[in-house]
């Protein structure tokens, strides 16, 4: 232990050893004297400044700093006259005269009678550090506009999204509109016809009624002429007017005609019946937007729907009504009869590819099948509407509630029944299920629960109805 | 070249020897004097070529000195170190030949170009007359 002390001590008292260590300094060692003479300059500082020491020793030292270093010179001076070692930064200026930023370390020789001699300085090159400094600080510069502009862009892209958001509930809002309007549309035409058909033949059977009337008016004539030959006990000539009474009836078939006459004014009533219906079931549909909730008979509903979609139905399908005694529910009588005739028309529109190409044995085509029921299951009433149509393709199950999701040409479909109808039922708390096979047929079902949470207006999200596919 | 001899008076130690330093690291010799008297005394033992002067002073100030610098040395450059960019008695030393005025906040470069532009002068007049 010890010897190896004494060796390094040895070492360090060696003179050619010391100065070799400063000489093999990274940093520049310079020793200025009281006058600022520099005294001695090491290999880094004769590297770094371009003069060999023997050009720069005895020389001022303001030879190697650049004029602007007053703080350099203010901490030599405090240095001499302090002996506090002092730190500050400096500009040298090297033989080339390129000017390169570096720090100063000061501290003070002292000679004989403890005097301040001379200043050792320590300068460090520091044009890697700040040339470093610089590039993290053009990084965190270029962080910080990325940072911003990324900002900038996200709140944009906010406003954006809220915007279309905004603008999406817009037109959805104006789309269900659009849609129940077209629906309308589409039915007006279909509606007019079955205006028109008991219209038609109640115009008709007035016609009947009139000529039966006038038959009817000559008969009363021949029985009046009876009447007055036999008040007057004019036999002969209750004879001949009986002969004619008869002859005239017989000629008009009064029998038949009085039981005709019977019919047509049934069949008139029935007819007026109709339109009757019709227009009631019209003025329900189209009534605007209904407040409150109020207690539906959904086997009304059918009924009016059925009767205002008769017509696309009649020529495509056989609707076969299986109506159960179901009890009133708590809801919007109007937008479950547009669920009902969505699901009716799709229904219909399942036949539009098949029925064409499908033929039974007498030759004519086969009408499809449409089922609309009604029962109780529980404590909640199920509508099903089932058909005999091309069935929904495994693929597009879980797209056909999605808006806009058809696969109808432009003009029927707008992709929009089913995710109305969606949400409507789930604004009474209800589920729909789907169950279809390709070729067969698909039954939709709906069910709405008897006691429907009153008011349930408000969309929940994540709360989502059942969609079941079979 | 011979170094430059500058005389520089000034009652501050800290200015003085800070400013005495910059101008020795610069290649000047430079002696100090910390009042009028003392620099009197210097200029009659050895005459530098240009005296830096400190306006204001306690006992005999600036003014005082330089006028019996005037008298004693004749046209030796004389720049007025002030504290102020202006100061009421300048112009009574540009009177009495004052060369230059250099402010004591300001860059000690600026003291370097003001001895050449002196000395610069001072070298023409003479070739002039
Ligand atoms: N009964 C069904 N049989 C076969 N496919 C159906 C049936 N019901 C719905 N679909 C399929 O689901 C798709 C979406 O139906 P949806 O009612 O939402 O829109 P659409 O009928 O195409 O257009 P819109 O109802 O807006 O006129 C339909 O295009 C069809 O492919
Ligand atoms: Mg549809």
């Amino acid at each position: 232990m010890n010897s190896e002390r004494d060796l390094y001590r040895g070492l360090l008292r060696d003179e050619a050893l010391m100065a070799n260590l400063i000489q093999s300094l990274i940093d520049v060692l310079v020793v200025v004297d009281r006058d600022a003479v520099v005294q001695f300059i090491n290999r880094a500082g004769e590297d770094l400044l371009g003069h060999p020491s023997s050009e720069l020793v005895g020389q001022p030292v303001g030879a190697i700093v650049t004029d602007e270093n007053l703080q350099f010179f203010r901490a030599i001076r405090e240095l001499m006259t302090t002996g506090e070692s002092r730190h500050c930064d400096l500009e040298l200026v090297t033989r080339s005269g390129e000017k390169i930023p570096a720090t100063f370390n000061g501290s003070v020789l002292r000679g004989p009678g403890n005097r301040i001699e001379a200043v050792v300085g320590v300068i460090r090159d520091v044009r890697e550090i700040r040339r470093l400094v610089r590039e993290l600080e053009d990084a965190k510069v270029g962080l910080e506009n990325t940072v911003q502009k990324r900002t900038r862009e996200l709140a944009a892209a906010k406003t954006r999204a809220e915007q279309a958001y905004e603008e999406l509930k817009t037109a959805q809002a104006q789309l269900i509109h659009a849609e129940k309007m077209s629906s309308l549309g589409q039915l007006a035409a279909g509606v007019a016809h079955e205006i028109n058909t008991p219209i038609g033949f109640v115009g008709a059977n007035l016609r009947t009624l009139r000529e039966y009337v006038w038959d009817l008016l000559q008969l009363a004539a021949g029985y009046e002429g009876l009447l007055g030959a036999v008040e007057r006990s004019d036999f002969e000539a209750a004879r001949g007017e009986a002969e004619r009474g008869r002859a005239l009836a017989q000629r008009l078939n009064a029998r038949a005609l009085l039981e005709d006459l019977a019919h047509v004014a049934t069949e008139s009533e029935g007819g007026l019946n109709r339109v009757r219906r019709i227009v009631q079931d019209l003025k329900a549909f189209s009534r605007s937007e209904e407040q409150e909730q109020t207690s539906v008979d959904i086997n009304e509903g059918v009924e009016s729907t059925l009767a205002i979609a008769r017509n696309e139905l009649k020529y495509k399908a056989e609707v076969i009504k299986e109506l159960g005694p179901v009890p009133a529910i708590l809801g919007y009588p109007q937008q479950l009869n547009q669920v009902i005739l969505n699901l009716l028309v799709n229904a219909a529109h399942a036949f539009d590819e098949r029925t064409k190409t499908s033929v039974e044995g007498d030759g004519s085509p086969s009408k499809g099948t449409i089922w609309i029921r009604t029962f109780l299951r529980g404590e909640a009433v199920v509508l099903e509407v089932e058909d005999t149509g091309c069935g929904i393709a495994p693929e597009h199950m879980a797209k056909i509630f999605d808006p806009f999701f058809t696969t109808k040409p432009v003009g029927k479909g707008t992709g929009l029944g089913l995710s109305i109808s969606y949400g409507i039922v789930r604004k009474h708390s209800g589920t729909i299920e789907v169950e279809s096979h390709v070729g067969q047929g698909t039954r939709f079902r709906v069910v709405l629960p008897v006691q429907a949470p009153a008011a349930d207006e408000t969309e929940k999200p994540g709360e989502e109805p059942e969609r079941r596919a079979a | 070249m011979d170094a430059i001899e500058v005389l520089l008076v000034d009652d501050e130690p800290d200015y003085a020897e800070t400013m005495a330093f910059w101008l020795k690291a610069k290649g000047y010799r430079v002696t100090t004097a910390a009042d009028g008297h003392e620099a009197l005394a210097k200029l009659s033992e050895r005459l530098p070529r240009i005296v830096f002067l400190d306006i204001m002073m306690p006992g005999m100030d600036g003014i005082e000195t330089l006028r019996r610098i005037r008298r004693s040395h004749g046209a030796l450059p004389v720049i007025m170190v002030t504290a102020y960019a202006s100061d009421e008695r300048m112009g009574e030393a540009e009177q009495l030949g004052a060369v230059g005025f250099f402010q004591k906040a300001a860059d000690f470069s600026v003291a370097a170009r003001l001895i050449d532009r002196a000395l610069h002068d001072l070298k023409q007049r003479k070739a002039a007359s």
